[in-house]
C-alpha cells in the first residue's frame, strides 16, 4: 500500500515535472536563443499589433458558434467565452557569473469555455472523474497561429469550442441525472452557478518595453557572481524573467477586453549544508512591472552578499528548541508571507470555495479538501482594530509599486476601488469570481490574470489596515514582557519565511516524496520560516538559529494577534491559491524544480510587524540529513 | 506488472528539452575541465569506505529548432540551445553495483530511471562554474549510488537468487579517444525564416479539402556535440544532427472514425531535404487518399494471408521485434524475455536474416538515421547480426551484460540527461528469396484461395503501435496500419479499407512469414523508450504472411465537428457587424 501511494506520487512528481517543464519551456509559439549580436529587443509592440484580427476573428467565430452549435437531444451553450493570450517572455539565468540560459519566447495560446445551462444551473460545479482537468480550467487550451490570420485563428477557435461544447452538453446531462439522484441540501441545490455580471468593454494599449539584453545579462550575471566569494555556498543562480502579455477576451454577453499584463521577476536562490547535513535554502526576490523597476546591480548584489553571510552563519547556527509555546514576533517580510500564506494560500482562507455536486459519492474524494472561511462571516477573525481589504486598483504604495493591482478581472469585472474582507476583525466577504457561494453570491472582481500555470481566484493588493500601533522598540519590549509573564526565558522573533513558488535550490529525494504520504503538514501551515531568532528574554540578545517550523496557525490564533508596529510594510510577491494540500505541494515541488516563475502577481500592505501573544512553533521533524561533501567545492581548491 | 508502449514519436509530441542559450561550440577546453575534475573528483572518493569504481561525466550541446504551421499559418517557430550534463558514478564493482534492479521495488528502479539533466555555463571561459555545477552534481549522485548499492546488496540477501546472474558492468577492452572538430549548427541551419515559408506552403494544400479538420506541416532540427569522459579513460567529442519533416492531415468519417495520414522525411542536415515540388506532390497525394478513405468501407475482424509493404514492414520490425531483442530487457524479471531462450533457434524462415547496423550511415542512397561511430556508453559501434538464416543470434547491448552476452555491442543509447540502455540503430531485415510484387500478389491470391477467402489485406503504410513485453499480460501486439487494401481473388481491382488494427503475437506472426519481396524501404523515425528518444531506421522487405489477425480500431465515439471549418462555411461571412 505505501509503495503504491510513492509509486503515485512519484508518478506524478513526474507528470508535475512535465507540466511545469512545458509551462515554462514549451508554451513557445515562438523562441530565440538570445545571440550575442542581440543587443536591445523591443518587447510589446507585436502582442498588439494583430488586436484588430484577434478580437473581429473572435466574435465572429463566437457569434456562429453561439447561433450554429446544437446537439441533437442535448441543449445548445448559453455561455461561450474566448481568451487569447499573446505572450512574450525573455528569461536569462546565470550562476557564478556564467550565464545559464538567455531566451526570448513568444507565445500565442488560447482557452475556451462553452456552459450549457443557464446562470441559474451550468454545467459547471459538478465534478465527475472523466471531467477532471476541465475543473482545473484548462479547457480548450491550445496554440493559436502567430500570423494574424483571420481564419487561422478562428479554426483554432472552432475545433476547442466544437470539443468544449460537446463535453459541457455530456456534463449537463450527467449533473442533472447526478442532481435527481441524490438528496442535495437545498441551499446548494437552489444555488446559481453563475453570477449576472454587467458586461464590460476596455482596451488599454500594449505595455511596449526597450528590453536592453547585453546590459540585463551582465546585470543578471554580475549579481549572481557575488556567490563565487563564499566557498560554502554550494549552489545558487539568479534568475530574471519578463514576462510581457497582451490578453484578448470575448463573450456572449458581450464583454470585449484587450489589455496588457507585465511582469518583472529578479529571483536569487542559494543553498548550503549546515555542519551536520541539514539543508539550508534562502531566497531573495524582487517583483516589478516593468525591467527599470528593479533595483540597481550594486544594491541587489549587496542583498545578494547579505544573504550569503546570513546562509554561511546558518551553517554553524543552534538548531531551534524542540518544541516552544509562547510569544512570537512576525517582521517586515514575515507579516506579509504570514498574511498571504495563512489566509490566501491554505484551506481556511478568504478565498471562496464552491461546494461541488459530485456524480456520485465516491466521485467526492477527488475533491480538495479546500474550505473557506465563509461560515465565519460576521465573525471575529483578527483583532478587533484591525481592517484587511482588498485594493485592486491602487498602482503604488509609499512609493512601492504593487504587482497585485489591475483594472479589470479575468472575467472583465472591474473590482471596486476598495472591497472590505474584514472589518473591525470581523470577516464581512471573501474574494470571488463568478461562481457565487451561499454567502458571496456576487464576483467582487478577483479571477485574476496568473503567470504561467495560474488559474483562479486570488488576492490583489491586500492591505491590512491596523489602529493603535506601536514602535518597533516598543514591540520588542512587549514580546520580552509577555515572554517573562509566561515564565520563559526565550521568545522568538520570525524575519522571513519562505516563498511557496520560489524554486528552492535543493535536492528532491524520494524520502521528500514520502513525507508527502504522512499527510504534509497542518491545517494553517506557514512555509518554512528562512530567518528567526532566539531572544534572551533577561538581556533582549537575539540569537540566529536553524532549522524551525511552525504548527498550525488556527483563526484563534490570528484573533490573538496583541499587538502591532504603527509603521507598514509593502510587500510583492506570487501566490497560488489553488495549489493546496497534497497535490498542491507536489506541484509546488515541480514547479520549484523546474525553476519556473509561476503564479499570480499579489502585493500585501501589512503593519511592519506584529506579535503574537502564543504561537506554537517546533524543531523541524527530520529522519535523516544529506552528508556532507566529500570533495571539496571547486570554490574552495 | 509493465507495459511498455513504444511509439514512434510525432512532432507534436512533448518536447522534453529543456532549451538553453549559446553554448560556444567546439570549445576544446570543456574537455579538459572535464577530464580534470572527474579524474580530481575520483581521486579523493578513492578515499571513502564505498569508493566509485567507475565514474563518467557525458555533456551536450544541444541546438534544437523547430516550425510548426497548420492550414498553411505559422503556429510556432522556436531555436533554442542549452548545455547539459550528466554524471554516472558507480560503486561496488563490475560483478555488483548500484545500478542493479531491485527486485519489488518498484520506487527505487523507477526514480533511478528518471530524466536527471542539469545544465551547465554556456560559455567554457567560466571554468569554475562548470566544475562548480559537475561537483554538486556528482556529490549526489556518488550519494544516490552508496544508498542504492546498500538497497542492491540486502535485496541479493533477502531475495531468491536471480534468474540471471551475469555482471553488473560490462569491462572494455579498447577506451575511446576520438575528438571530432567541432561544427557550427547554424550553418547547417543558416534561415528559419526560409523553413517557416516552406512549411506554409506545405500545408496549405489541405485547406482545399472542406472537410480536412486537422492539416499540419512541422520540421525539427536537432544537433548535438556529446562529451564524454570517463574514469577508465574514455576522451570523446562527436557530433550528431538529425533534421525530421513531417506532414500529418486528417479527415473524420461519417461514423465519427478519425482518419489520419502521415508522412515523414528525415535527413541528417536540412539541405538533404526532398524538394518543395517534390513535397508537394506528396501533399497533394494525401488529400486524395483521404478522399478515398473517407468513403472506404469499414472491414470487419479477419484472419487471413496479407503482405505487408516495405515500410510497413520495417516499422512491424521496430515495434514488434526490435524492442525484444534490447539487451537490457533480458534482465528485468518482469520483463517477457520473449527471446531469451530462443538463442541459436529458428524464429524466422531461413532465407532471412536480421542485423542492427549503426555504422551503416546509407542504404540505396536513402539515409540510415539510426547511424553513430560511438555510442553513448563511450562504445565503438558494431554490426551485430540478430538473426543469420532465420536463426537467433544476438540481442543488442549496452554495458550491462546479461547471461551468455558479456560484452556491449555498442548499443547503449540515451537522449540527453537519461541513462543509456540497450537501444535500437539501424534495423535491416535482408532475404536471400527476393520475389517480385507481382509473385507475392499471385502468392496470396493462390493462399486466400486455399484458405477459401475472398480477399487478402495489404499493408501499405503502418503509423506505429505498442506491445506489451511485461511477462504476466499477453505478450500481444497490436499495430496501427494507416493504409489497408483489400485484394480480392476473383479480379476485382485493390480496395482501400479502414477501420483495422493488426494484432498477434511476435513469434507465431513470424512463423507465418514465407516470403519476400525484392523491394527494400526505409522508415526513418524517432523512437522513444526509458532512455529518452533517438533517432533509428529499419529496412525491410515486403513480407508475405499466410495468416494474420485484424481486429476492429477502437473508433472515437465522437462524430465530426458540428459546424463546417470557418474558412469553408459559406453561412459565415466576414462580416463586420457584431450583433452583441
Amino acid at each position: 500500500m505505501k509503495t503504491t501511494i510513492a509509486l503515485t506520487l512519484a508518478f506524478a512528481l513526474a507528470a508535475g515535472n512535465l507540466f511545469a517543464q512545458s509551462l515554462n519551456y514549451n508554451a513557445a509559439g515562438h523562441s530565440n536563443e538570445i545571440g550575442a549580436d542581440v543587443s536591445m529587443l523591443t518587447v510589446g509592440a507585436e502582442l498588439g499589433s494583430g488586436k484588430d484580427v484577434i478580437l473581429k476573428a473572435m466574435k465572429d467565430e463566437l457569434e456562429r458558434n453561439m447561433e450554429g452549435l446544437r446537439l441533437e437531444d442535448l441543449k445548445p451553450p448559453f455561455y461561450i467565452r474566448y481568451e487569447i493570450m499573446d505572450m512574450r517572455n525573455v528569461t536569462i539565468e546565470a550562476t557564478l557569473g556564467a550565464v545559464l540560459k538567455a531566451n526570448d519566447k513568444r507565445s500565442r495560446s488560447r482557452t475556451v469555455r462553452v456552459m450549457v445551462g443557464s446562470y441559474e444551473r451550468t454545467d459547471e460545479n459538478f465534478l465527475d472523474p472523466s471531467s477532471a482537468l476541465g475543473m482545473f480550467g484548462f479547457g480548450g487550451v491550445g496554440l493559436v497561429p502567430l500570423e494574424n490570420d483571420y481564419y487561422g485563428i478562428r479554426r483554432s477557435l472552432w475545433m476547442a469550442t466544437d470539443d468544449t461544447y460537446r463535453s459541457a452538453a455530456d456534463k449537463y446531462q450527467k449533473k442533472l441525472a447526478a442532481i435527481e439522484q441524490q438528496n442535495l441540501q437545498e441551499d446548494l441545490a437552489n444555488l446559481p452557478d453563475f453570477s449576472k455580471e454587467e458586461p464590460a468593454q476596455m482596451h488599454i494599449a500594449p505595455a511596449v518595453v526597450e528590453f536592453d539584453v547585453s546590459k540585463w545579462k551582465k546585470f543578471t550575471a554580475d549579481v549572481s557572481a557575488v556567490f563565487g566569494e563564499y566557498p560554502e555556498i554550494q549552489a545558487s543562480k539568479a534568475l530574471l524573467r519578463f514576462t510581457n502579455m497582451m490578453v484578448y477576451y470575448t463573450n456572449s454577453e458581450g464583454t470585449e477586453l484587450s489589455y496588457p499584463i507585465t511582469l518583472c521577476a529578479l529571483v536569487i536562490t542559494a543553498s548550503t549544508q549546515a555542519e551536520d547535513g541539514e539543508q539550508l535554502n534562502d531566497h531573495l526576490t524582487y517583483y516589478t512591472r516593468m525591467p527599470d523597476g528593479l533595483p540597481d546591480a550594486a544594491d541587489v548584489a549587496a542583498d545578494c552578499k547579505e544573504l550569503a553571510g546570513l546562509l554561511s552563519s546558518l551553517r554553524t547556527a543552534p538548531m531551534f528548541d524542540e518544541s516552544y509555546t509562547g510569544p512570537v514576533l512576525f517582521e517586515g517580510q514575515a507579516v506579509a508571507e504570514l498574511f498571504s500564506q495563512r489566509y490566501f494560500m491554505e484551506s481556511d482562507g478568504f478565498i471562496a470555495t464552491r461546494d461541488m455536486i459530485s456524480s456520485t459519492p465516491g466521485a467526492a474524494m477527488f475533491m480538495g479538501d479546500k474550505k473557506s472561511l465563509e461560515d465565519r462571516i460576521g465573525k471575529r477573525v483578527l483583532p478587533s482594530e484591525m481592517n484587511l481589504v482588498a485594493i485592486p486598483k491602487t498602482k503604488e504604495y509609499g512609493g512601492v509599486g504593487l504587482v497585485g493591482s489591475y483594472e479589470i478581472d479575468r472575467q472583465g469585472i472591474v473590482p471596486q476601488d476598495r472591497l472590505v474582507v474584514v472589518e473591525g476583525g470581523r470577516l464581512q466577504t471573501l474574494l470571488n469570481d463568478r461562481t457565487p457561494t451561499q454567502k458571496v453570491p456576487k464576483s467582487t472582481g478577483h479571477a485574476r490574470v496568473g503567470i504561467g500555470l495560474a488559474n483562479g481566484v486570488a488576492p490583489s493588493v491586500i492591505h491590512v489596515e491596523a489602529e493603535n500601533g506601536m514602535s518597533k522598540a516598543e514591540l520588542k519590549e512587549e514580546l520580552i514582557q509577555a515572554a517573562s509573564d509566561e515564565g520563559l526565558k526565550k521568545a522568538v522573533i520570525v524575519r522571513k519565511i519562505a516563498e511557496p513558488l520560489v524554486p528552492a535550490e535543493r535536492d528532491i529525494s524520494p524520502q521528500d516524496l514520502f513525507s508527502f504520504q504522512m499527510g504534509g503538514g497542518d491545517e494553517g501551515g506557514l512555509e518554512a520560516p528562512l530567518e528567526i531568532y532566539i531572544v534572551d528574554v533577561a538581556t533582549g540578545e537575539e540569537t540566529l538559529v536553524r532549522s524551525a517550523s511552525f504548527s498550525g496557525i488556527s483563526v484563534s490564533t490570528m484573533r490573538k494577534i496583541m499587538a502591532w508596529e504603527d509603521r507598514e510594510f509593502v510587500y510583492n510577491t506570487m501566490v497560488n491559491p489553488s495549489f493546496s494540500g497534497n497535490m498542491g505541494r507536489i506541484m509546488k515541488l515541480s514547479i520549484s524544480r523546474a525553476g519556473a516563475v509561476s503564479g499570480f502577481p499579489a502585493s500585501f500592505i501589512v503593519p511592519n510587524a506584529v506579535l503574537f501573544e502564543e504561537l506554537d512553533m517546533k524543531r523541524e521533524e527530520k529522519t535523516s540529513t544529506p552528508k556532507l561533501p566529500i570533495v571539496s567545492s571547486p570554490l574552495n581548491r | 506488472m509493465r507495459i511498455t508502449a513504444l511509439f514512434y514519436c510525432r512532432l507534436s509530441a512533448i518536447l522534453f528539452l529543456l532549451p538553453i542559450a549559446m553554448p560556444a561550440f567546439g570549445q576544446g577546453t570543456l574537455l579538459d575541465i572535464m577530464q580534470d575534475e572527474l579524474q580530481h573528483e575520483f581521486e579523493v572518493l578513492q578515499k571513502e569506505e564505498t569508493p566509485p569504481y567507475f565514474m563518467s561525466y557525458s555533456v551536450s550541446d544541444v541546438f534544437e529548432a523547430s516550425v510548426s504551421t497548420e492550414f498553411g499559418v505559422l503556429v510556432q517557430s522556436t531555436k533554442e540551445e542549452s548545455r547539459l550534463c550528466a554524471v554516472e558514478v558507480r560503486v561496488g564493482d563490475y560483478t555488483m553495483d548500484n545500478t542493479r534492479e531491485i527486485r519489488g521495488d518498484m520506487f527505487a528502479n523507477i526514480m533511478s530511471g528518471m530524466q536527471d539533466m542539469k545544465p551547465l555555463p554556456l560559455d567554457s571561459d567560466n571554468e569554475t562554474a562548470i566544475r562548480q555545477a559537475l561537483w554538486k552534481e556528482t556529490n549526489k549522485t556518488y550519494r544516490d549510488a552508496i544508498q542504492r548499492y546498500a538497497k542492491v546488496k540486502s535485496n541479493v540477501a533477502v531475495k531468491v537468487e536471480a534468474e540471471d546472474q551475469s555482471d553488473d558492468f560490462a569491462k572494455l577492452s579498447q577506451h575511446a579517444n576520438s575528438i571530432a572538430p567541432p561544427v557550427d549548427p547554424h550553418t547547417l541551419l543558416p534561415d528559419l525564416e526560409k523553413w517557416e515559408t516552406k512549411l506554409k506552403s506545405y500545408s496549405a494544400p489541405f485547406l482545399e479539402l472542406e472537410t480536412m479538420y486537422q492539416g499540419d506541416a512541422s520540421f525539427s532540427f536537432r544537433f548535438e556535440r556529446k562529451y564524454y569522459v570517463s574514469t577508465e579513460g574514455a576522451k570523446l567529442a562527436s557530433n550528431r544532427s538529425y533534421a525530421r519533416l513531417f506532414i500529418n492531415g486528417m479527415v473524420k468519417a461519417e461514423d465519427g472514425m478519425e482518419l489520419p495520414l502521415y508522412k515523414t522525411y528525415s535527413s541528417f542536415t536540412p539541405d538533404e531535404m526532398p524538394s518543395d515540388e517534390e513535397i508537394i506532390a506528396d501533399v497533394k497525394a494525401m488529400i486524395s487518399k483521404m478522399k478515398a478513405l473517407k468513403e472506404a468501407p469499414v472491414v470487419n475482424p479477419y484472419t487471413g494471408p496479407a503482405i505487408l509493404s516495405g515500410r510497413a514492414a520495417g516499422v512491424f520490425f521496430h515495434e514488434i521485434f526490435g524492442h525484444r531483442i534490447e539487451g537490457h530487457r533480458q534482465k528485468q524479471e518482469d520483463e517477457g524475455q520473449t527471446f531469451k531462450k530462443k538463442v541459436d533457434q529458428q524464429i524466422l524462415p531461413e532465407f532471412m536474416d536480421v542485423y542492427s547496423d549503426p555504422t551503416q550511415s546509407e542504404l540505396n542512397g536513402t539515409k540510415l538515421l539510426g547511424y553513430y561511430e560511438y555510442d553513448d556508453q563511450g562504445v565503438k559501434a558494431e554490426k551485430v547480426p540478430v538473426v543469420v538464416d532465420g536463426v537467433f543470434k544476438n540481442f543488442l547491448m549496452a554495458r550491462s551484460p546479461i547471461e551468455g552476452f558479456p560484452a556491449s555491442n555498442g548499443h547503449g543509447r540515451a537522449e540527453a540527461g537519461y541513462k543509456p540502455v540497450s537501444r535500437q540503430s539501424n534495423l535491416l531485415v535482408t532475404t536471400d528469396k527476393p520475389i517480385s510484387k507481382e509473385e507475392l500478389r499471385e502468392l496470396l491470391i493462390d493462399e486466400c484461395k486455399k484458405q477459401e477467402k475472398e480477399f487478402g489485406l495489404l499493408f501499405e503504410d503502418i503509423q506505429g503501435g505498442f506491445t506489451m513485453t511485461g511477462r504476466t499480460i499477453p505478450n500481444a501486439f497490436n499495430v496501427i496500419p494507416t493504409e489497408v487494401y483489400r485484394i480480392y481473388t476473383d479480379g476485382r481491382p485493390d480496395e482501400l479499407v479502414r477501420g483495422v488494427d493488426l494484432v498477434g503475437t511476435p513469434l507465431v506472426m513470424f512463423s507465418n512469414i514465407t516470403a519476400t519481396g525484392s523491394d527494400m524501404e526505409i522508415f526513418n523515425g524517432r523512437c522513444g523508450a526509458e532512455s529518452g528518444w533517438v533517432p533509428v531506421s529499419a529496412a525491410s522487405p515486403s513480407l508475405f504472411v499466410s495468416q494474420v489477425e485484424v481486429q476492429k480500431k477502437s473508433k472515437s465515439q465522437e462524430r465530426p465537428p458540428l459546424l463546417p471549418r470557418p474558412d469553408a462555411d459559406a453561412s459565415s461571412s466576414d462580416n463586420t457587424g457584431s450583433s452583441f
